[in-house]
């Protein structure tokens, strides 16, 4: 499947590593990315506030760029795959606003033909899956693995619920088909659906506020005795793995539990050369990419 | 937003029955004495939406989490009403300095996260390619058109 890759802002500058893991698995699971100049997506935490008109001229520069080659997207942020399907939703849907951009493009921005996937949709399809199973070589067997998708992954759900327009609400299981079809062991614990936090730190600077939220989420992952929190969204990676070392500074008793994006400990399972997925960019050790 | 958009969301809003799910679902009202989208809500309907908000501060401290939308009885999309509040605050130049450099990043390099050579390196010894350019004179004219361009100028501090 030829698809075109968003990698987004975040990944290839400050987490490369998550970017080979994910180049990896793509060509083990039939995914031939496709490399595009896109821009920032950009973020629902970011320009939308400031500027909900800019923010949807951007994602529609973004998507109209896929669809001239023909493609879907792939996204490996929860924040980008949010950004660009719910541009798209809109463009498709409210005709005052697809007005609106038209005088900005000079004409229709786009033909909504481009649609957007994250990254775990994409592999927790029936046949993916059967590959992920008949490829693994580094079974993740013994692993009791907490999910955390990150808001933007799941919600609002009349944006990110499916195709029919039923909700993935509370909460999808992409990742969860993923990993039990590696060897994973699932752990359910409180609250999965509430949000990291990351957001109150890097806008607006409130930094302790932000890691207690952060907390109320470990207090839970820490109880169901998880050995490793995996999400695919990289915002909210920086915040269980910097937000944990920062706890852990203040708090010698800070339980301290590695976070991984899905496409390392996918990329890892499959045998990926450990040494090109940057294990060690990790404040909080994470075992499985080292060496 | 058009005159009938307006009406349709005070329609809405005129919906709320002040019962503060919107508030006890939200994590940032856990944290941050002040911050209370049922109270906005409440203003919003006793002031309109443009005199809602005084203290500009507070409504910024929202994670987009949308939670609050998510488990309200009514569907209210307050999230939505957030990001407006947030925008006019934003055009009236009162703009949270990190995401005034986020914005003046992307209208730079067409990236939020700040480009280095150490990332270049780093991308390099794990067998990647350089970033790609991007179309910062397309990025920076969206900008202009949107009234973007405005808010990176530094009378807005």
């Amino acid at each position: 499947m030829r698809i075109a890759f968003f990698p987004g802002c975040v990944i290839p500058i400050r987490y490369p590593g998550i970017e080979a893991a994910t180049r990896f698995l793509a060509a083990k699971t039939g995914l031939d990315l496709v490399d595009m100049s896109f821009h920032c997506c950009p973020s629902p935490t970011g320009l939308k506030e400031a500027s909900a008109g800019a923010w949807f001229a951007l994602a529609l520069a973004n998507l109209r760029m896929a669809e001239a080659e023909g493609l879907d997207v792939v996204t490996i942020c929860s924040g980008c795959g949010n950004t660009l399907r719910e541009a798209r939703k809109i463009y498709c849907g409210d005709e005052d606003k697809r007005a609106a951009v038209r005088e900005l493009f000079d004409g229709e921005a786009f033909q909504g033909r481009t649609d957007v996937h994250h990254l775990p949709d994409l592999l927790a399809r029936d046949e993916t899956l059967d590959r992920l199973e008949a490829e693994c070589v580094r079974p993740l067997e013994g692993l009791r693995v907490a999910t955390h998708y990150g808001c933007h992954y799941f919600r609002p759900s009349s944006v990110m619920g499916g195709e029919d327009g039923s909700p993935e609400y509370p909460l999808p299981e992409s990742m969860e088909l993923i990993l039990e079809s590696l060897g994973a062991e699932i752990v359910d614990y409180g609250r999965p659906d509430l949000c990291c936090g990351a957001a109150l730190a890097y806008n607006v600077g409130k930094t302790d506020e932000s890691l207690r939220v952060l907390s109320e989420k470990l207090d839970e992952i820490t109880r169901a005795e998880a050995d490793a929190i995996v999400t695919p969204c990289p915002a909210c990676l920086a915040q269980f793995d910097a937000g944990q070392s920062a706890l852990g500074r203040k708090d010698k008793d800070q339980k301290l539990t590695p976070v991984y994006h899905i496409a390392e400990l996918v990329a890892c399972a499959l045998g990926a050369d450990l040494k090109r997925l940057d294990g060690k960019r990790h404040k909080v050790k994470a075992p499985l990419l080292l060496t | 937003m058009s005159e009938s958009a307006k009406e349709d969301r005070l329609g809405k809003l005129r919906l709320c029955l002040q019962c503060a799910v919107c508030t006890g679902s939200c994590p940032v009202a856990r944290v941050i004495d002040g911050y209370n989208p049922r109270e906005i809500i409440l203003r919003c309907l006793l002031y309109g939406e443009d005199k809602a908000v005084t203290d500009a501060d507070t409504v910024w401290s929202c994670l987009t989490c949308h939670t609050c939308e998510e488990r309200c009885p009514h569907g209210i999309s307050v999230g939505d009403l957030l990001i407006e509040i947030m925008n006019r605050a934003a055009a009236e130049g009162r703009l949270p300095a990190a995401i005034r450099q986020t914005i003046a990043n992307i209208a730079r390099t067409g990236r939020a996260v700040p480009v280095s050579a150490r990332c270049e390196r780093l991308r390099k010894n794990l067998g990647l390619e350089p970033l790609r350019a991007c179309d910062t004179d397309a990025v920076q004219e969206l900008f202009r058109k949107c009234g973007v361009d405005k808010m990176l100028e530094p009378k807005c501090e």
